[in-house]
């Protein structure tokens, strides 16, 4: 289970309640010297949902990957736990799970072999049978993801939130291509979380309808 | 971090691609095929001349394996990139080093090798004296695992790249020189009745100082691409 390593910038005791874990002071991002969106200030605690929201081509996935750690901000500063999340970067790494636009399902290996991959293990274990139960993925596990249909893609691509126990999950898009069954699977997933404690923040043109959700409104400043 | 856990990571990302390059063995081939083809050419443009054939054919078969090798590792992290593998890679809390090691093994295994196992028919095709063989087979094993560590960082540079062969070329191949004169060195030393390990000792030197280099840069140009 993660969560609070020793090495860590700090300590859990550090913490009253409200526990802060991400903070994003006057963050923005420049592409071709403009500025992609208006500067956020924003903190993100623990049992946050967080729902970046915005019309196409506004910034969200930008946002996204800046607060994952693969893109750097222009200006304007983000910490984890009190520490500039540059400082430590791997820590942060270790308590994150994105799923990003792109799935990161390898179309030649099955969704059993796949979900190896991502959990780094090498055999079917009970973590693995209980995601794909949760998933309905259960009758697909031998089947090449290549032939699947992108929502069970999707879905595929979603069991890394269930495989890894991180304390963040990032979800760019999570509902795409999901029918309402899956979409219903991710809600709960997503409730679970932020009732254990955990944080989703999740990047969607829709409204959705979870739990009491932080709403970002991104909005784009180049055009 | 883990010294385990760190080779099970090498291990876990070898595994998956050679499965990927097993599941698609028409594309894993394709380097073969280039290869064997384009060297059988060889004899029927050259005419069947065997002091002629015999002069060039150490070149000729370096000079078509690295060719051969440089089509597959320009597409080294392609996949990765388009189905957003390449992001998981870059946030994951281990050292990169040795997914890209593994990767890059994997390619060897897959594109690389057989080229070098293919070898010996190839020389004798080209009327390489067969003494002189197991020189290019053993330089073409230590070649090849160059060119596939080289290729990666070439490919790491222009993954996002749309044409990028052009300008792969125009980067990695003045860095393949050295390889190529030690490598094809080694088969002119054995037939002149020379020492041929000092080539290979030269060749073996550059092939330990890529294994360490080649993943490092690697890593550290796909950490900087986090600046966009």
């Amino acid at each position: 289970m993660f969560f609070w390593h020793n090495y860590g910038p700090s300590s859990l005791q550090e913490f009253s309640l409200s526990v802060t874990i991400l903070s994003l002071k006057n963050l923005s991002f420049n592409r071709n010297e403009k500025p992609v969106f208006d500067p956020i200030d924003l903190e993100i605690n623990e049992g946050d949902l967080v729902h970046i929201k915005g019309a196409n081509g506004s910034g969200k996935t930008t946002l996204l990957r800046i607060l994952v750690g693969l893109l750097q901000p222009s200006s304007g500063s983000i910490k984890y736990q009190g520490v500039d999340l540059q400082a430590c970067l791997y820590d942060y790494f270790s308590n994150i799970t994105y799923v990003g636009h792109n799935s990161a399902v390898k179309n030649s290996l099955t969704v059993f072999e796949n979900l190896c991959w991502m959990s780094g293990e090498n055999k079917l274990v009970d973590s693995h049978i209980h995601t794909l139960e949760t998933f309905g993925l259960l009758n697909q596990k031998d089947s090449l993801c290549g032939e699947l249909s992108a929502g069970q893609k999707r879905k595929v691509a979603l069991t890394r939130i269930l495989l890894n126990d991180s304390k963040i999950w990032f979800l760019d898009e999570p509902m795409n291509a999901l029918d309402s069954q899956g979409v219903s699977i991710l809600k709960k997933a997503m409730e679970k979380h932020k009732n254990n404690q955990g944080i989703v923040v999740f990047a969607s043109h829709q409204d959705v309808m979870v739990g009491d959700v932080k709403k970002i409104l991104i909005r784009n400043t180049i055009h | 971090m883990n010294t385990n856990y760190q080779s099970n990571l090498f291990f876990s990302y070898m595994r998956r691609d050679l499965l990927i390059a097993f599941r698609r063995k028409s594309a894993s081939l394709n380097p073969l095929i280039f290869f064997v083809m384009i060297v059988a050419l060889m004899p029927l443009s050259l005419g069947s001349y065997e002091s002629r054939l015999q002069q060039m054919a150490p070149g000729v078969i370096w000079i078509m394996a690295l060719l051969s090798v440089l089509l597959s590792s320009e597409s080294l992290f392609d996949e990765d990139y388009r189905d957003g593998s390449l992001e998981q890679m870059i946030i994951t809390p281990n050292l990169l080093f040795m997914v890209v090691l593994g990767k890059i093994t994997a390619h060897w295994l897959t594109k690389s090798l057989p080229i070098a196992i293919a070898s010996p028919l190839m020389g004798l095709l080209l009327s390489i004296s067969p003494e002189s063989i197991f020189s290019l087979m053993i330089g073409l094993i230590i070649g090849t695992a160059c060119f596939s560590l080289l290729g990666g960082v070439g490919a790491a540079l222009t993954v996002a790249t749309k044409d990028k062969s052009f300008l792969l070329a125009l980067i990695i191949m003045p860095l393949y020189v050295p390889i190529i004169i030690f490598g094809s060195s080694m088969i002119y030393y054995r037939i002149d009745g020379m020492y041929w390990s000092y080539p290979l000792a030269a060749l073996l030197s550059i092939f330990c100082m890529l294994t360490i280099l080649s993943p490092l840069s690697i890593s550290g140009i796909f950490r900087s691409s986090m600046v966009e």
